[in-house]
């Protein structure tokens, strides 16, 4: 039975949503007084709705919003709003509230309301449960020399990294810087064949020859092949481009301090010091990188530890 | 005097250029990155600044790409003999600088006060 928490400062307003609700009995109902009261009971035992007036003393509904959004994000919460609370309300649902009901049509739209919002909810706890018993992923892509794919993949594979357990978010932002300079290097060293020794020296020149070279063959006709396998212990990414691959031993040693200002090589130290290994084949147009999942990290699931 | 780009903020405070980036910089926006970076030399020459500061509160990461900008502005903090300091790094942040060992260059600090206090020392 899904239960309700019903978060308002009136007694009166709490007697009022009771009244209407109970009749419901698919649900059970729960009260408090304001948003500190409403977290506290959250923390005991999460309920499946939170709904919440929206101009309460102390934690007023826009902050009980954003604390629910962050600590319970499976949570919908439900706002009541009044005459003039309309801009907050526009806030709080920014903010991630799942939808509102003005408190002078409640009786015609709350249970309604309520309804609706924990049909979505259930079905988002039903794919995040199923989600919770994948044991591997593997994802391919192909992609033209577009950043801005680029960046909608980092972001991609950062959320699967983080739906297998793999890394929590401080991690996944390694990560993120990782799999960036790894992809910039295909495309801007591999595919493209800009020399990194140029950025640093004259970045306006560099860039102008990246752009040029989009629209020049045989660059821009040129791919970067990525595949991911996750499971729930290591994420393994491998991109490969389709540029004539570079001399690894071309890169400055990181060790020697006159290699400090050269933008060369940056990158790699990068990839390096924030995956687990990383790798790349002689051609120098393939490379691995490897994220383990830390012995000390919680199991990610209760079904798959 | 003051401005604010699309990645960075600038505020020039004496002798020295204070630019505050607004978000995280990532690597994909280096061709639009490097017209202000541009534009931040020009200024640092034009106000004869000396020093700068770096506030990077509102970067959660950066990679790369920010590195070559803040390495060529401190560049030309070096050619006039001035000094560059970095406020606010984030975790991930500080671990970047560290890695590509610019924490050898560059002083840290916690907060904007106490990098504006070594800059007035």
């Amino acid at each position: 039975m899904p239960t309700i928490l019903v978060v308002d400062d009136s007694a009166v307003d709490r007697r009022l949503v009771g009244g209407l609700l109970e009749n419901e009995e698919e649900w059970a109902l729960d009260y408090a007084a304001d948003g500190s009261e409403a977290l506290q009971k959250l923390c005991r035992a999460p309920c499946d709705l939170v709904l919440t007036d929206l101009v309460m003393p102390g934690m007023n509904g826009l902050e009980l919003v954003a604390a629910v959004r962050s600590r319970y994000p499976h949570v919908p919460v439900i706002l009541m709003t009044s005459k003039g609370t309309e801009e907050i309300a526009v806030r709080a649902l920014h903010a991630g509230a799942a939808s509102y009901v003005p408190k002078r049509i409640l009786a015609q739209d709350l249970a309604e309301t309520i309804r609706r919002v924990l049909a979505v909810s259930s079905r988002h706890r039903g794919k995040t449960r199923l989600l919770d018993c994948l044991t591997e992923n593997r994802c391919s892509f192909v992609l033209g020399n577009d950043v801005t794919l680029i960046e909608s993949l980092v972001v991609h594979l950062q959320e699967s990294a983080m739906q297998m357990g793999v890394c929590d978010e401080a991690e996944v932002t390694r990560i993120g810087v990782a799999l960036e300079e790894a992809l910039i290097n295909a495309l801007y060293h591999g595919n493209l064949q800009v020399d990194s020794e140029l950025r640093g020296e004259d970045d306006q020149t560099y860039y102008a020859l990246v752009a040029e070279r989009c629209r020049e063959t045989p660059f821009r006709d040129r791919r970067i092949h990525v595949s991911a396998k996750l499971t729930r212990q290591e994420a393994i990414f491998v991109i490969r481009d389709e540029g004539s691959g570079f001399d690894l031993s071309r890169l400055p040693d990181p060790d020697d301090p006159s290699a400090l200002e050269r933008a060369s090589g940056r990158g790699l130290l990068l990839m390096r010091a924030f995956m687990d290994d990383v790798s790349y084949d002689p051609t120098g147009s393939v490379v691995t990188l490897v994220k383990r999942r830390k012995a000390d990290a919680p199991s990610p699931t209760k079904e798959n530890p | 005097m003051m401005g604010t780009m699309r990645f960075f903020a600038v505020h020039v405070e004496g002798s020295t250029l204070i630019v505050a980036p607004t978000g995280p910089v990532s690597n994909l926006v280096g061709h639009e990155v490097q017209p202000e970076l541009s534009q931040l030399l020009d200024l640092f020459q034009k106000e004869q600044c000396r020093d700068v500061l770096v506030d990077m509160e509102k970067v959660s990461f950066f990679g790369s790409v920010l590195l070559g900008a803040l390495n060529s502005i401190f560049r030309q903090v070096r050619q006039r003999a001035g000094k560059m300091v970095i406020c606010c790094l984030s975790g991930v942040g500080r671990e970047v600088i560290h890695v590509a060992r610019f924490d050898t260059l560059w002083e840290i600090y916690p907060t904007r006060e106490e990098a504006l206090q070594s800059l007035r020392s």
